[in-house]
């Protein structure tokens, strides 16, 4: 204890050169952090934009492109809706479709998105979503347009347009729909094209007679995706392509696996940096006080108690530095997980045809908060401190007090 | 029973054409209650036969024992300890830690000597014995020259410690301030029949020691004892 009184004041007697010890420390276990967090926050942004934690949809379906087929959808029996609801913290069908669109003479090609309304948004947060007038709730309602459908057709909240599809039969049907409102998501693919439609017009247009092209789960632990996949598959007996996130998203992991590297590598640099720092301050606090250090061998102090005096100088700068390096990252990255970073100008910068136009992604990122995470960059910020005291503490310790005593 | 002695103690540093024979076979012995002036010319050989008689080194050849402890052959920790428990150091330069007040610097001696019980209540005690019990909480800085070794001698006696080695004690203070430090010291040495060994070569501390023995080129060139301890030792 009292070793420690003089070591915590001797860190204070530096101050000016051990913070800037400390920021590298902090700056180091803060960058850990936020690397984490953004990783795994990439992660979740494309679960929560179009995947889910698991998704099933018909057999042999394109899963890139604009083609969207509905003679062979997928159906759902009492009993899996029953072990649905008892097994996902939430679940929803989605029947994608190709409608024309239709304004007076113009006409566009677009990606419908039928939803159910109500349980659409558990498993799909709508956080990034931008909507000018209202979200469609019942048939009356009419649909959703994205921005690029409404720039195309010149058509907002309360204009009508028409939808021209083929149905499951693959008869020819429109319908003249009022627009509710107007969509920015941040996902180009949506975006340009994207018309959302509630379920109840969904059996109008296409008559899909309660079937659907997409399945979306999502579950109380992602890790439990691949086991859950398993029993969804068999449970549609081969009619339906069953993939978990981790499928879905392995580019996009693979992508992030190199940034949380080059992210990780980078933290390293900054704790070496921090590490020689340290090293040097305990280094030249060794240098400065050799009389003292004699003065203290001389009343009985030995060598590992000089080791300890030193390394408990590098254990207060590291703590010191952890600690604010965690509230700091820790702090910066629960923010950004609660109000998330706009990513819609990187996406529009990118243009159509960009890397993210294929990419399932929402334009709100919301970084991965963990205590576990902060902690651990703390403990590594804490021993890179102590373990680069320790050479110099020994260096101090090895000088006989007589020397040491002799010193100027 | 001598407390230290030294028997045909020799201190080389180098070796070959460059060794310096710092002592060359001294052989003394200190009896509890002493106070020694170890005088002699700088380079005399005082601070290294102190530095032998505090274990803080070791002699090249022959024996040095503090309280029937041979220093041969104990490892670093032992000698701390040894250390620790049975020598008070003074130095010249007052050698007190920077950051801490006087109240803790003379706590420390207390510590590093494994004393238990209330050891700042004893620390206070002690340096109002020296005459600094106002200033306390004061850190080194904060004192002065004759000030500071006050809290020295203080840190030095605190653990009743076998002897009391003190490096030049006045050396760094004008001559009142010196002369109030050696009074100090005398008096804790009467009063608490402390064993005081110090080096010095002012004559004015030499003429206040009971035993002064001189130093020349590393050899013993006179020991004289002037008066007997208070307890009644070391007289002719």
């Amino acid at each position: 204890m009292f070793l420690f009184r003089i070591a915590l004041r001797n860190v204070l007697r530096q101050y000016g050169r051990t913070s800037l010890s400390m920021i590298s420390i902090i700056v180091g276990v803060a960058l850990i952090i936020m690397g984490r967090g953004f990783v795994g926050g990439g992660r979740e942004n494309i679960i929560r934009a179009q995947i889910g934690h698991v998704l099933a949809v018909p057999r042999d379906y394109p899963m890139s492109g604009t083609r969207h087929p509905v003679d062979d959808l997928l159906e759902l029996d009492e009993a899996t809706r029953a072990w649905l609801d008892a097994s996902t913290e939430a679940w929803t069908t989605r029947t994608l479709f190709a409608p024309r669109i239709v304004k007076g003479s113009d006409a566009i090609r677009g990606r419908a998105i039928g939803f159910h309304p109500e349980q659409d948004e558990r498993v799909f947060p709508r956080e990034s979503w931008r909507v000018t007038g209202e979200i469609p709730t019942t048939a009356e309602d009419g649909v959703l347009i994205s921005r690029g459908v409404g720039r195309v057709l010149d058509i907002g909240p309360g204009d009508h347009l028409f939808l021209q599809v083929r149905t499951a039969d693959g008869a020819i049907n429109a319908l003249e729909l009022p627009v509710s409102g107007v969509l920015v998501t941040g996902n180009p693919g949506i975006d340009r094209i994207g018309v959302f439609v509630p379920q109840a017009l969904v059996e109008k247009l296409v008559v899909t007679r309660g079937r659907f092209s997409h399945l979306a789960t999502r579950l109380a632990d992602r890790d439990d995706s691949p086991r859950f996949a398993k029993e969804l598959e068999t449970r549609f007996a081969g009619a339906a392509s069953v993939t978990t996130w981790r499928q879905e998203t392995q580019d996009l992991i693979e992508l992030q696996r190199i940034r949380q590297t080059a992210m990780d590598l980078l933290a390293l640099a900054i704790m070496a940096i921090a590490a020689t720092g340290i090293a040097n301050t305990v280094l030249m606090a060794a240098h400065e006080r050799v009389r003292e250090i004699g003065t203290l061998r001389a009343m009985g102090l030995d060598r590992r108690g000089v080791v300890g005096l030193f390394v408990l100088e590098g254990l207060v700068m590291g703590s010191v530095g952890g600690l604010f390096g965690a509230l700091l990252g820790g702090g910066y990255n629960h923010k950004l997980s609660v109000d998330g970073i706009d990513l819609s100008s990187f996406i529009e910068a990118a243009g159509t045809g960009g890397i993210y136009d294929s990419m399932p992604m929402s334009s709100m990122l919301y970084t991965e908060s963990s205590l576990a995470v902060a902690a651990g960059a703390a403990l590594v910020g804490l021993l890179v401190a102590v373990l680069s005291s320790v050479y110099p503490a020994v260096i101090a310790a090895r000088r006989p007090p007589a020397e040491a005593m002799r010193a100027e | 029973m001598s407390i230290c002695e030294l028997r045909d103690a020799t201190k080389t540093y180098g070796s070959g054409a460059a060794a310096v024979h710092a002592l060359e076979t001294v052989s003394l012995a200190f009896e509890p209650g002493e106070f020694t002036a170890i005088s002699g010319p700088s380079g005399s050989g005082k601070t290294t036969l102190l530095n032998l008689v505090g274990l803080l080194d070791v002699p090249t050849s022959g024996s040095v024992s503090l309280i029937e402890h041979a220093a041969a052959g104990l490892g670093s920790r032992a000698l701390a300890r040894l250390r620790a428990q049975n020598i008070g150091f003074v130095f010249q330069s007052f050698n007190l830690v920077p950051v801490l007040t006087a109240t803790e610097n003379v706590e420390m001696a207390l510590h590093l000597a494994g004393t238990s019980g209330n050891r700042r209540k004893l620390a206070e005690e002690t340096l109002a014995a020296v005459g600094l019990g106002g200033m306390l909480k004061r850190k080194p800085a904060e004192l002065s020259g004759g000030q500071q070794q006050r809290v020295a001698v203080a840190r030095a006696l605190v653990k009743k410690p076998a002897v009391v080695i003190a490096d030049e004690p006045t050396a760094n203070l004008d001559s009142t301030t010196g002369g109030q430090i050696l009074d100090l010291m005398r008096e804790m040495n009467e009063e608490r029949g402390a064993t005081f060994i110090f080096s010095t070569h002012d004559p004015r501390v030499m003429a206040r020691a009971r035993r002064v023995i001189a130093l020349h080129d590393g050899r013993v060139a006179g020991d004289e004892v002037k008066e007997p301890a208070p307890d009644g030792r070391g007289g002719e």
